[in-house]
């Protein structure tokens, strides 16, 4: 009787079981139909770009409010797609190409700037863009100063704005700056990755900036968003969009997705089975690159063949802490430039995708002018060479002796130790970090590399709690100034106090005649190309004299374009704008743009095979 | 009872197996060690990417050192960090053991929860974090940072078996017969726990090498020495898998899984000698 109760309990709960795992299996079915609808909503393959980004979005797929603290503008696809920016700098070419702006004029004292908008311009829902939405994004962002990202240096130099009439505005600044149409945190315009976003006053007003997720959201851009999940955002191009109406040009592609696809290896398998076409920078390495390329011969990247990599804007530097003995005496930092072999970095931590670096700058088109005016002193002041003897000599001369393991004493006993800060999350800096340290052991400095990693790593750095630590110097670009006056003695604060930036002087150099001249630049309008040639050479001189940051290489950034369904990348062949998915400048390398001196249609991707 | 401990254990073949593995690994190690030049390992010192040949008996890395040179190096210090940390962790574990055991009371109280503690937080987590707090970690540093975590596990264990020993008639007899509390732990206690002591040694050595490699693998390893972690973290971060440098994570894997068996079989042959019911028939 006891049994058979059992066994009929044991039954009723196997048909029990059987029932629910039966329901789980539909649900589950149901659940991946469902999820490949939602994913790849059956896009046509030839009519939609693949964007690889390197992680999930933080804040997930329901947040579009570019001003939220943690918002990902780049690998949500926003700032390339749907929002746009008054102008975009073009690095390859030196260009300042207008868009919802017209033009911008500074007043004579340069402490005001007046902005032209563009008059055809549409929101994605209908309404026109005009001046009333630029005075409302700025007064925004001066009223929840410094809750809204960015909001903290606009408030710091915007004084007022106003409009003037509906496709006219008047922004008022602080103290006068006639670079302030440069600052991407100030102003609308994109040079590096980003500039401030106007919104749209409509869609904004009466809510609470810092809370509303402007779901969906509503740009100006060529692509609106048609569905958003953790891991894909899929944009729709816009028919009605101004550029269409004023130009007549129709970006490529009908559908831009950026997605997550995994890491390394997946977008490796994703690239050569084509189903990506370009994926984002620090995923795939040079290695793994060159196996993809050999496997499918679409893939490419800004150069064919070696070195391969697009050049960054933020070339690397080796900061050696000018506040601590004896690196505080300009000798000591030539003698540690000479022992660094640039050429060996180059071709084992970089694996030959980048080339030596003389000085603080990218090597782009723009900026030649400027370095045709200091050939000479590179000449006198040869930061590339390596050249171990010289070293000795100076280290002699500085009044050290070789001990008996070969590493360099002080006249009291104290041995040539350095202490070598790196950030162990950042495999390129861990390799260059590696190189360097075996080249100056093997010049006699007794080298600690000391890897450190998230805020203890960088609170170290600012305080300038290290002898060297390797560094991108950014911005770099188009106008000389930026790269100078992050030397300037304004960021100096002692050993010990959290310097504003890693490479806004946590190295710590002070030189007073560096600084008047940097400060003379500041007041230059940056298109008195002349006066600011006259300075640029004025200002390098003291620097290669001080050496205050020793200059490593070019900074490589390898992006692979994939060009079985989308052609017309920008390359090293072809360098009409930067190869840059992830920049808000993407939205031209899609669509192309107007050149602003002929007018004529540059550029934008195609389809490999046109229908 | 004739043979004694280590005859025993000199009969045992697992144990046997393992001990010539681990001394033929460590022994290459500090030879090769000794006798290659340092510079080898330096980088640049050669052509990066060879495969084995004739000049590099194991090919060099993307760096251009010699994987044989740093596989020597990496055999010894990652050995060292695995003793250094058992030898500590043992010991500790053992004193905080013996004395939670036998004194009970509120000494007890405070070093079971002190157990508890290091017991249930997640060690790796901890481990980053404090590796990530040093400045420059060295070999001896990652061996102490390891020990830190490695006593609970065999605290836990002697206290438990402290417990009931100490209730046993041969400890009441060493108390009728006048010995104090500590001579009765040395000398009555302790031997009775020895042979577990040396099987748990033998498993912190092997779990203090993994923790290591963990470390290093997350780029928090000792960036001036080489060691078994350090060289996997290379490999990983110039995608040598995939790019086929088989002689680079090959040989590293390799070595790393031959200590771990020797360990192991080190371990098993330890835990037959003590426990004589899972002694193997053969």
């Amino acid at each position: 009787m006891l049994n058979r109760r059992k066994l009929s309990k044991k039954s009723r709960f196997t048909v029990i079981s059987s029932r629910v795992t039966l329901v789980f299996v539909a649900l589950l079915i149901f659940g991946i139909l469902l999820a490949q609808d939602v994913y790849a909503q059956n896009l046509p393959r030839d009519e939609t770009l693949y964007v690889a980004v390197s992680k999930k979005v933080a804040l997930g797929p329901k947040v579009f409010n570019i001003y939220t603290p943690g918002f990902d503008r780049s690998r949500t696809g926003l700032h390339q797609l749907v929002n746009e920016y008054f102008f975009y700098v073009n690095l390859e070419t030196g260009e300042y190409v207008p868009w919802l702006a017209e033009s911008f004029e500074y007043s004579a004292d340069f402490k005001k700037i007046t902005v032209n908008l563009r008059k055809e311009v549409n929101w994605n829902d209908g309404w026109p863009f005009t001046a009333e939405d630029v005075v409302f994004t700025y007064n925004l962002l001066l009223e929840s100063a410094p809750k809204m990202v960015w909001s903290a240096e606009v408030a710091a130099w915007v004084e007022s704005i106003r409009k003037l009439d509906d496709f006219t505005v008047e922004l008022t600044l602080k103290k006068p700056n006639p670079r302030f149409h440069l600052i991407r945190e100030c102003f609308p315009a994109v040079r590096i990755w980003g500039g401030v976003t106007i919104l749209p006053k409509h869609v904004w007003e009466g809510k609470d900036p810092v809370k509303f997720n402007n779901y969906p959201p509503v740009g100006t851009g060529p692509y609106r968003l048609l569905s958003s999940s953790e891991t894909a955002f899929v944009y729709e191009r816009r028919d009605n969009w101004w550029g269409t109406e004023q130009y007549g040009v129709k970006p490529a592609p009908r559908y831009v997705v950026y997605q997550y696809f995994g890491p390394e290896t997946s977008v490796a398998i994703g690239l050569t089975t084509n189903d990506i076409d370009s994926p984002a920078i620090g995923i795939l390495s040079l290695g793994t690159y060159l196996e993809v390329k050999r496997k499918n011969p679409y893939v490419t990247a800004w150069h064919a063949r070696t070195p391969h990599a697009w050049l960054d804007p933020c070339p690397r530097g080796l900061m050696i802490q000018n506040a601590k003995s004896p690196w505080d005496q300009k000798e000591a930092r030539w003698a540690i430039s000479y022992l660094i072999d640039r050429d060996a970095v180059v071709n084992l931590a970089y694996e030959g995708t980048t080339s030596p670096s003389w000085g603080p700058y990218p090597y782009y088109k723009g900026l030649d002018p400027y370095f045709a005016t200091i050939q000479d002193l590179i000449e006198k002041y040869p930061t590339t060479k390596y050249d171990p003897a010289k070293a000795e000599e100076i280290f002699k001369s500085l009044g050290f002796n070789k001990g008996t393991d070969g590493v360099w004493v002080m006249g009291d006993g104290t041995r040539l130790k350095m202490d070598f800060l790196v950030d162990s999350g950042d495999s390129e800096a861990m390799k260059v970090t590696a190189v360097i340290a075996d080249q100056l052991r093997a010049g006699g400095v007794d080298v600690t590399i000391r890897p450190l990693t998230g805020a203890v790593q960088s609170d170290t750095r600012l305080r300038g709690d290290w002898d060297i630590a390797y560094q991108p110097f950014c911005p770099g670009d188009t106008d000389v100034f930026d790269n100078l006056e992050l030397f300037h003695s304004k960021y100096y604060v002692p050993l010990g106090e959290p310097a504003p930036w890693y490479e806004r002087n946590s190295f710590r150099y002070k030189n007073s005649k560096f600084d008047a001249i940097v400060d003379e630049m500041s007041v230059t309008p940056p298109k008195d190309v002349e006066k600011i040639k006259k300075l640029f050479r004025q200002a390098m001189e003291i620097w290669l004299e001080d050496l205050p940051v020793i200059p490593i290489v070019q900074a490589p950034a390898l992006v692979p374009f994939n060009t079985a369904y989308w052609v017309g990348w920008p390359s090293a062949a072809d360098p009409w704008n930067m190869p840059v998915n992830w920049w808000a400048t993407f939205n031209l390398v899609v669509s192309g743009y107007p050149s602003p001196e002929t007018g004529e249609w540059v550029g934008g991707i195609r389809s490999s095979s046109p229908r | 009872m004739k043979r004694g401990f280590v005859g025993i254990l000199m009969g045992n073949r697992k144990f046997i197996i393992g001990f010539i593995i681990f001394i033929v690994i460590l022994m290459g190690g500090i030879i090769a060690h000794q006798t290659i030049p340092f510079r080898y390992s330096r980088t640049g010192a050669f052509p990066p990417g060879l495969p084995p040949g004739v000049k590099n008996i194991l090919g060099t890395d993307s760096l251009g050192r010699g994987i044989d040179v740093q596989l020597a190096e990496a055999v010894v210090n990652s050995v060292q960090i695995g003793l250094i940390a058992a030898l500590i962790g043992t010991l500790v574990g053992a004193v905080i053991g013996f004395t939670s055991g036998y004194y009970g009371g509120i000494i007890d109280a405070i070093l079971r929860v002190l157990m508890d503690v290091f017991l249930s937080i997640p060690s790796l987590l901890f481990l980053i974090l404090i590796a990530s707090l040093m400045r420059g970690v060295t070999v001896r540093g990652m061996a102490l940072i390891i020990a830190l975590f490695a006593w609970a596990p065999p605290a836990r264990q002697i206290r438990a078996q402290v417990l009931s020993l100490k209730e046993r008639a041969f400890v009441d007899m060493a108390k009728l017969s006048g010995m104090s509390e500590m001579e009765i732990i040395t000398s009555e206690l302790v031997p009775h726990m020895f042979q577990w002591m040396s099987a748990n040694f033998v498993n912190a050595t092997l779990a203090a090498i993994l923790a290591e490699s963990g470390l290093s693998i997350l780029g928090l390893g000792p960036q001036n020495e080489m060691t078994l972690g350090m060289m996997i973290y290379w490999a990983l971060s110039y995608a040598a898998v995939f790019r086929g440098m088989w002689w680079w994570w090959g040989s590293t894997v390799f070595t790393l899984t031959s200590i771990f068996i020797s360990l192991y079989l080190l371990h098993l042959g330890f835990d037959e000698v003590i426990n004589p019911r899972i002694r193997s028939k053969i």
